[in-house]
């Protein structure tokens, strides 16, 4: 084996959420052998300034893993910024890197996955990142992988020379915005993709998903996906930032086989029979009922 | 950290006041101040000339202070395109203020914090932090962008401002080219006719060749999203371009965060354009030109 890539965690207010994180990827295996690298950003808000504190004197206590670095944000910057700004400085460092929220619980073979998915895709062309987290898929065997052209933000990884090629300010909207078939296409992996993008456009929202997604879609770049999920979302609860409803249409198993052996697929191709169920958790009669649901919970 | 450029004239009363505001501005300590001090035309005006020039060798409350007095009256539009060249020449940026405008404790911090952050932007030519217009409610950013510059408090990068041509290459091109007059009116349909009257020297406005020269390169203006300036020349005898009522007419507004969110791409919000534009609609120019004639009359 050779050296894992890094994990880059970030990190803003949970202190809960994030201990089971950490706790979690402690648990896999390759984490003494994982050099750890957090970023924790700065209070929005006076009042959170002591919960700032409270999570950067427990990041310091964090064993477990081969290093550990901590960066401590004196500004606020909101999760697109800190993240978008601490994997590119990652990633003049190390030829790839595997992140996560402080909301995220991974199974032990997550890291396993990511690593041996990078170092199996690091010569395609076609595949811009991996994702751990898959939502539940059937027809397919428990080792397998499938493909898509929605890169997931719950647990992923990629490689320095295809993140240095993202244009965050997304020149190619300005024709995308006035093309109905790209618009249509671009919503190929969920109903929301463009609305979400227009939003992000005319600043109403400040995601770095949504941007990345638009890079994939402009180069028709592909994300490989585990058949069964190696991360699960602890996130839903009143503190989170991105996160406003309750929502269980994102839930999935979480892998408990611990399993080692993934059977990757050279040839990257959307299998309609999986996207479709892939973009079902995305479609607009799904986020309607999960918006509803959320009313009464 | 970045230097202040004051234009003044023969406004005493405003001067004081817009001094006065600038050093309730935390920041004011740690900044060079220079001021260009337009001469007279006539002896009415010597006078008073004389009285600013006395004021500001008397300022005090910045890291420095330099004074440069015009000899001979430059007018309000050259005293300040030369003052512009000269501030390009010796620092890589620069704020701009007038005799007549007011600034809140905020201008400083919020300008310095948008000349950092955009100075790599090639798009965005300067930085407004004079703002009428009222905010989208999901809008999240601190500033917006808009395809129109501000002469009420503003900022910008030596390396771009250098590149301006105040003498309008072209201008006859363009007074004659139907299409581009319209295209110009886009982000108010004011301009063309502003463009116009300076071509033909019937006003003296040097901002709207800022404008003109944004118009061709297809530059932007971020501005603030809340109003730091207030412009208080409007009922001055002494003023040289405003008269009369003021259509842009707003208060003072806070950032009540300590951490100032900008963006890192063009945003261009099609709701904020509406109502940016609106102010300079026809009918609010109605309005205005309405005022002065009542003026007139009495």
């Amino acid at each position: 084996m050779h050296q894992p890539s890094p994990i880059v965690l970030f990190t803003y207010l949970r202190l809960e959420t994030l201990q089971k994180t950490v706790n979690a990827l402690a648990a896999n295996f390759y984490a003494l052998d994982s050099d750890l690298i957090i970023f924790s950003d700065g209070a929005k808000y006076q009042k959170d300034e002591s919960e700032v504190k409270e999570i950067r004197t427990y990041l310091k206590t964090i064993v477990g893993f081969k290093s550990l670095v901590i960066h401590e944000s004196s500004t606020n910057k909101g999760l697109a910024t800190s993240i978008i700004q601490g994997v590119s400085s990652v990633l003049k460092e190390y030829p790839s890197a595997i992140v996560l929220e402080d909301d995220l619980i991974t199974s032990s073979n997550f890291l396993i996955f990511m690593n041996r998915a990078l170092t199996y895709y690091q010569g395609n062309p076609k595949v811009l990142s991996i994702s751990g987290f898959s939502p539940i898929i059937k027809g397919l065997g428990e080792n397998e992988v499938y493909f898509t052209q929605r890169s997931s933000s719950w647990g992923w990884a990629c490689w320095a020379d295809r993140w240095s090629k993202i244009d965050w300010t997304c020149k190619f909207y300005d024709e995308f915005r006035i093309n109905s078939k790209m618009k249509s296409k671009f919503n190929a992996m969920g109903s929301d993709m463009s609305l979400m993008l227009k939003r992000q456009m005319e600043g109403n929202i400040n995601s770095w998903a949504i941007r990345f997604c638009f890079h994939q879609f402009q180069h028709n770049l592909f994300s490989v996906h585990p058949a069964v999920s190696k991360v699960q979302n602890v996130g839903f609860d009143e503190l989170s930032t991105n996160t406003k409803f309750y929502s269980t249409r994102f839930s999935s198993e979480l892998d408990q086989a611990e399993s080692k052996d993934f059977c990757f697929e050279n040839q990257v191709y959307l299998d309609n029979k999986i996207i479709k169920q892939f973009v079902k958790y995305n479609t607009i009669a799904a986020r309607i009922r999960y918006r509803l649901l959320s009313l009464f919970k | 950290m970045y230097p202040i450029a004051l234009f003044c004239f023969k406004r005493l009363d405003t001067l004081n006041a817009c001094i006065e505001s600038l050093k309730l501005c935390p920041e004011a300590i740690h900044k060079d101040l220079i001021i260009f001090s337009d001469a007279s035309r006539n002896e009415e005006e010597q006078k008073k000339v004389e009285e600013v020039r006395s004021y500001i060798k008397t300022i005090i409350g910045f890291k420095s202070v330099r004074i440069n007095l015009r000899e001979e009256n430059l007018g309000v539009d050259y005293n300040i395109i030369r003052g512009i060249q000269e501030m390009a020449q010796e620092f890589e940026s620069f704020i701009v203020l007038e005799d007549d405008l007011v600034v809140s404790s905020q201008f400083l911090w919020y300008m310095d914090a948008g000349l950092t952050h955009f100075k790599d932007f090639d798009k965005v030519l300067t930085l407004s932090a004079f703002n009428y217009v009222k905010m989208p409610k999901n809008y999240i950013w601190d500033c917006y962008f808009a395809r129109r510059t501000n002469p009420w408090g503003w900022a910008t990068w030596s390396h771009k401002i250098k590149e301006v041509d105040w003498d309008l290459a072209g201008k006859e091109r363009f007074l004659s080219d139907p299409n581009e007059m319209k295209a110009f009116n886009a982000w108010g349909s004011d301009r063309t006719r502003m463009l116009r009257r300076t071509l033909i020297g019937d006003i003296r406005a040097w901002d709207i060749r800022l404008d003109y020269y944004q118009f061709k390169k297809d530059l932007v203006t971020a501005f603030a999203t809340k109003n730091l300036v207030l412009n208080n020349g409007f009922n001055s005898q002494d003023a040289s371009n405003t008269t009369g009522y003021n259509r842009f007419k707003v208060d003072f507004e806070n950032f009540d965060l300590k951490d100032l969110y900008f963006p890192d791409f063009i945003t261009l919000n099609p709701s904020i354009k509406r109502r940016f534009i609106s102010k300079n609609s026809i009918c609010n120019r109605v309005i205005t030109f309405a005022y002065k004639l009542s003026k007139i009359n009495n």
